[in-house]
């Protein structure tokens, strides 16, 4: 490495549309290790510098998950790379984000995205005058998700201030033939860096520097070594080989925000495996997330538990997981540990939903206080269909022991899968004002068939056509047939799903007023303690008390967990007849004290926990924080 | 005659326009009503156009027609700044921040 190289380094760039709560794991891993060679690195995260643009409500709003699937962020930047006409704006406007929002939120995402979209060109230009001016000897560009429009963008602007720059991509929205296009279409990128380039990149930077001329290294795509040569980086094998990421970067950019602290506490991000576990064996048919790194791997519990540890001391004990699902191994070795350990844990993390009851417990008490458990639907036929290797009843089993865990579930209802049975939709409808009192998805939204998914990979194994998502053919305007080269997100139809929307409206209005009566629809039981239980029931519009029989009391005491009916019967039949028991069990179905599948059962009620009804996250954060202030004072 | 200007001294309707509309809109409560209840009117007295050459632009007209339902929807219920307000607060309650495809 010339000296004269090594003293002008890399600098990496984060653009919007990303998170201004969250560090970028990726980028930050790259850069600690690119540090840890001796070699300079700056990390920016321009996405503050735009927020602070456009006001920080308005990225936020702009940015928030539950308008995702209209690609604002990419939609805001678009017309820097792909010129076009103002009516295709306009026909994205009247007819594809009203699909995403509500008719007031349409109207102030529309005001909100049309002064973010004047602000750009010289925002850009701002960024590529930032970089160009530190005469970096290479940038690296990190996109994932809604920061590929952006990015471009930058390369260019930076391209036409430095030619003599090379610019590399890299990140999720790089993954594969994804990488591939980004190359071939935008001559501003030199390189890209396709899959994990934990070991890759710095490589390749290392060699660049002392050579000054873009290497051939496997896993980054460059003209002179090939476009269109599939190259992925192998994937790491040893997890705890990588450095603890250095988040210095994020915070200053975060702290010099005006009124950022006042509306998001940022928290560290963390992984702790990657790939899935599940998908390696069972690939969850709409499933793209993990493209082609399915392959699992995890930290060892004492290296998770030291950067947990680290990260906690530096930036707080709030975290949020980025694996994709929990390692099962870990509950009895790494969750543990963290329960043991002084710091006030509070994380989200993403499992699979076959929950028990002392899983639960381990994960409330490590402090995962928020899971994602891919529940998807509440149908089992459907979850079969998926390949998610959970039944309905296992569903309503997590978000009961999660409500009286104090653990939110975060998940989205999914519909319109190929082949499912329209029929299950009304009963789907019927069934869910009985589950009013525990936690309801966030969204109803079709599924998709996002790239590296099998329904994407095979479509004809499952009768379907495949269109790129509706909002690509505004963003990427004009590309025509490359169109399918951009897209991640797919629509399909065919295999009796084009009729979905309308045969499910039965769940979406359900869904709809469970959302709505969220926080005041609540069902337990009075006294855990009595021998005979009484129920409160406030799941509809009136409130009911139940008062059980001590035979009634015991089979919700046996179904507290998933049970089959043969087995209460047996259980409870030395003191009681079978003729009685059965009775019994008729009159809690009755009035939905149990929900029954397949000769299973399983009691609605909550009981324990403190909770009436699926606690909101702010109130499980307040009770953790209280929790944690006790312990101390202990 | 400047691009988009017509000959009676109107111009098509442009993005630039449809911003000032919705934020006129949001904060002058009888330009909001005279908008939900005759969106051509009220474009014809800015001296704005949804035709060209007229022809009419059916996705200009689109575009004001989901406008005018939108504003039509917020005299009915929910305050803007309310509607945002919610928001802001459902992000901050249940949104873990991460910004990705929701695939659970």
């Amino acid at each position: 490495m010339t000296p004269h190289e090594k003293r002008r380094g890399v600098h990496i760039v984060s653009l919007p549309f990303t998170s201004l709560q969250y560090p970028n794991l990726g980028a930050s891993l790259l850069t600690t290790a690119l540090r840890g060679r001796g070699i300079k690195c700056a990390l920016d995260y321009f996405a503050f510098d735009f927020a602070t643009r456009i006001g920080v409500e308005s990225y936020l709003m702009l940015s928030h998950e539950n308008f995702y699937q209209a690609f604002l962020g990419e939609w805001i930047f678009s017309d820097l790379v792909f010129e076009r006409p103002e009516d295709l704006d306009m026909e994205y406007l009247a007819t594809v984000l009203p699909d995403f929002a509500e008719p007031l939120e349409v109207l102030q995402l529309m005001s909100l995205a049309l002064s973010a979209r004047s602000k750009t060109r010289d925002f850009i230009d701002s960024c590529a005058a930032s970089v160009a001016a530190q005469e970096p000897a290479l940038v690296g560009v990190t996109t994932s998700f809604q920061q590929n429009l952006a990015s471009v963008a930058f390369a260019k602007a930076l391209k036409l201030r430095a030619p003599h720059i090379p610019i590399i991509f890299g990140g999720a929205n790089c993954e594969a033939e994804l990488g591939q296009n980004l190359l071939k279409q935008f001559d501003a990128i030199d390189a890209v860096c396709s899959g994990e380039g934990d070991m890759s990149f710095p490589t390749f930077v290392e060699m660049y520097l002392q050579t000054g001329v873009l290497p051939n290294v496997a896993g980054i795509l460059t003209r002179e070594a090939g476009a269109t040569d599939s190259q992925t980086t192998p994937g790491v094998l040893d997890l705890d080989a990588l450095p603890i990421p250095d988040f210095s970067d994020f915070y200053a950019s975060f702290d010099g925000t005006p009124g950022l602290s006042d509306l998001l506490q940022p928290a560290p991000t963390i992984e702790t495996s990657r790939g899935c576990w599940w998908g390696a064996k069972h690939h969850c048919t709409f499933c793209g997330l993990n493209g082609n790194s399915m392959a699992y791997r995890s930290k060892s519990p004492e290296r998770a538990l030291t950067e947990f540890r680290h990260q906690a001391d530096q930036y707080g004990a709030d975290f949020v997981v980025v694996d994709n699902i929990l390692d099962y191994a870990y509950f009895d070795s790494l969750l543990p540990m963290l329960r043991d350990d002084p710091h006030p844990y509070l994380m989200h993390y993403e499992v699979k939903s076959n929950l028990f009851p002392k899983h639960i417990d381990a994960m409330a008490k490590a402090g995962i206080r928020k899971i994602q458990p891919g529940i998807e639907t509440l149908d089992t036929g459907i979850l079969k269909l998926m390949k998610k290797g959970v039944t309905a009843l296992q569903n309503i089993q997590t978000l009961k022991l999660c409500a009286q865990a104090g653990i939110f579930v975060d998940w989205g209802f999914i519909f319109g899968f190929p082949d499912e049975d329209p029929q299950s939709y009304q009963r789907m409808a019927d069934l869910i004002p009985h589950l009013h009192h525990l936690q309801p998805p966030a969204a109803f939204a079709p599924v998709r068939a996002d790239r590296f998914s099998p329904y994407f990979s095979r479509p004809a194994d499952y009768n379907v056509d495949l269109s790129p998502a509706a909002p690509y053919r505004y963003i990427y305007a004009g590309v025509g047939e490359d169109l399918g080269q951009f897209s991640y997100h797919h629509q399909m139809s065919g295999a009796g799903i084009d009729a979905a929307h309308e045969y499910s409206r039965c769940t979406r209005t359900a869904v709809t007023n469970w959302i709505e009566c969220h926080g005041q629809a609540l069902y337990y039981i009075e006294d855990q303690t009595a021998q005979d239980f009484t129920l409160i029931d406030h799941r509809g519009p009136s409130k009911r008390r139940s008062h059980l029989s001590r035979l009634e009391s015991d089979i919700i005491r046996q179904c507290s967990c998933i049970n089959s009916y043969h087995r209460v019967v047996e259980q409870l039949a030395p003191d009681y007849e079978t003729k009685e028991i059965e009775a019994a069990i008729d009159g809690l179905l009755e009035i939905s004290a149990l929900v029954s599948e397949r000769r299973t059962l399983l009691a609605l009620p909550l009981a324990g926990g403190g909770y009436k009804c699926a606690p909101n996250w702010s109130e499980i954060r307040a009770r953790n924080l209280q929790e944690a202030g006790q312990s101390v004072e202990a | 005659m400047a691009d988009g200007e017509h000959k009676h001294g109107s111009k098509h309707l442009s993005l630039d326009d449809v911003q000032s509309i919705i934020g006129r809109a949001i904060m002058d409560r009888g330009f909001r009503e005279a908008f939900v209840k005759d969106p051509d009117g009220t474009l014809k007295k800015m001296q704005i156009s949804t035709t060209v050459d007229g022809v009419a632009d059916e996705k200009a007209i689109a575009l004001i027609k989901a406008i005018a339902e939108a504003l039509g929807e917020g005299n009915r219920g929910v305050s803007l700044e309310e509607a945002l307000e919610t928001l802001r607060k459902s992000y901050l309650d249940s949104a873990d921040g991460v910004i990705r495809p929701r695939c659970g």
